[in-house]
């Protein structure tokens, strides 16, 4: 709905149109964030079963959030004709994943030279 | 009168010659029997606790316990090992279930490396302790046959095989320490490095690292394969070549000392016999007990690391399902290295019993 009303108001008002499509993109992930409650609520129980740390799987969890809305905002870059700035929304995007990882790469290696 | 004389002679000879079915004492003495009593690791104490060195072993009761015991430590590791290939999974899961939010099912190149990272950290840390239990698993085996082997070598050398006993005893404990030597400083870091990288190869799909893998899961196998086949064949051949000397001169001994000595000659040869035949039953015995250590010492890491190899396996079957295959072969690479901790252990406890084997069959003239 969202999208077809800004493809209408697209021509007289694009900015208008730009706002739309972000506002129905923010909500897309509200309620789809509240559908996937009950998943993530099953990942929770098998960590718990399993004793898995949560320090293992927080991270993935962290770079899947920060996917999900680097994906969102470089679309939106894109939808307002700036490659560049989805280019760079990107980067950032991967920036911060490394950033994530890194408690992982850490404790990686330390374990790995313990080992040898 | 003759025959009533005859009647009591042979009623005063024959309980004793009854009695000399149980070997004396200096038999067992001679063995050094109460010091491989002391050392026997704390595994195989309560199960061997009533072994009657004298009588054989009560292979019922040893086997039940055995068997108890087996099941036993089957219960306990088994819910370790279904958690450990539960946490892998559960990670392989959330990745597998993050590419569906992405366009043609493809998650970001960090999502996937963040997966394999937490999978690779989740596990390491259980995979160091095993590794460090097979080297102590190896600790214990050649602690052990430090003091087994000195005893068999003794029975052996008083029944008669003191070249082969003395070949057998030097080769084993030569191939025990070496291998001690090549697990702690090559084939443990190895592990490490396979370990390592199978992580790389799934976290960047280098094929460098696969074929790094490949090599050395073949540098190990074949390192461990080769050790037990040159130590199978190093024992075989200098075996052969002691026990025809052993023989020879058993031989010669029981001639010479026939024929030198004109009336107790024959009798002394004979007793010479007797003490051989003794000393091989205390051989026996002591062998059958050296092995059964040998499983009880084995036993409970062969059964820990043997369910986390058959579990991690069923996970990699598992996670084949999701499209991006890094994560099904970076669990089934984690079972094949339990498996090459399996083969490590193996091959100290193989090297041990072929070398027990060889001194309960050893046959002396």
């Amino acid at each position: 709905m969202a999208a077809v009303l800004a493809l209408v108001i697209k021509k007289s008002n694009p900015e208008l149109s730009l706002m739309l499509g972000i506002l129905a993109a923010i909500m897309a992930v509200y309620y789809g964030y509240r559908a996937m409650t009950p998943v993530v609520d099953m990942v929770g129980e098998l960590s718990r079963y399993a004793a898995l740390s949560s320090s293992f799987y927080s991270p993935v969890l962290k770079c899947l959030g920060i996917g999900i809305v680097t994906q969102i905002g470089a679309g939106i870059c894109k939808d307002a004709g700036q490659a560049a700035a989805a280019t760079g929304v990107e980067l950032c995007g991967t920036a911060a994943a490394v950033l994530c990882t890194l408690p992982l790469i850490r404790s990686l290696l330390s374990m790995i030279g313990a080992l040898a | 009168m003759k025959k009533i004389w005859l009647i009591l002679l042979m009623t005063a000879i024959l309980p004793c010659m009854a009695h000399g079915v149980e070997l004396p004492e200096a038999y067992w003495e001679t063995a050094g029997l109460q010091d491989l009593e002391r050392a026997v690791p704390p595994e195989a104490k309560d199960i061997l606790s009533d072994y009657n060195f004298a009588e054989g072993a009560d292979t019922d009761t040893i086997f039940t316990r055995i068997g108890a015991r087996l099941g036993e430590a089957f219960r306990s590791h088994f819910s370790g090992a279904i958690r450990s290939s539960t946490s892998v999974l559960t990670v392989a899961i959330l990745c597998g279930l993050a590419s569906a939010f992405f366009p043609e099912n493809k998650a970001p190149g960090y999502v996937t490396i963040a997966g394999v990272l937490a999978i690779a950290a989740s596990v390491l840390t259980e995979s160091g302790s095993f590794l460090r239990t097979g080297v102590q698993t190896l600790e214990r085996l050649q602690d052990f046959s430090g003091v087994l082997l000195p005893c068999l070598t003794a029975a052996a050398a008083a029944g008669g095989a003191a070249a082969s006993a003395s070949a057998k005893y030097a080769a084993t404990m030569l191939f025990m320490n070496f291998l001690l030597f090549l697990c702690t400083h090559v084939f443990v870091p190895l592990i490490s490095m396979y370990l390592a990288c199978i992580v790389a190869h799934s976290a960047f799909q280098s094929n460098a690292f696969s074929a790094m893998a490949g090599l050395i899961k073949w540098l190990c196998v074949t390192g461990m394969t080769l050790l037990v086949v040159v130590f199978t064949a190093y024992l075989s051949i200098s075996g052969v070549i002691a026990s025809s000397g052993d023989m020879v001169t058993t031989r010669f001994a029981k001639a010479a000392i026939s024929t030198a000595l004109p009336v107790v000659g024959r009798l002394i040869s004979d007793a010479a016999s007797t003490v051989m035949a003794g000393m091989s039953l205390v051989k026996g015995s002591v062998g059958v007990f050296g092995v059964i250590v040998v499983l009880c010492v084995t036993m409970i890491p062969f059964v820990s690391m043997g369910l986390r190899y058959l579990m991690f396996k069923a996970a990699a079957a598992a996670a084949g399902i999701f499209p991006d295959n890094r994560f099904s072969s970076l669990i089934d690479g984690i079972g094949t290295a339990f498996g090459l901790m399996i083969a490590m252990t193996g091959t100290g406890a193989m090297i041990l019993s072929i070398s027990l084997i060889s001194f309960i069959k050893a046959v002396t003239g």
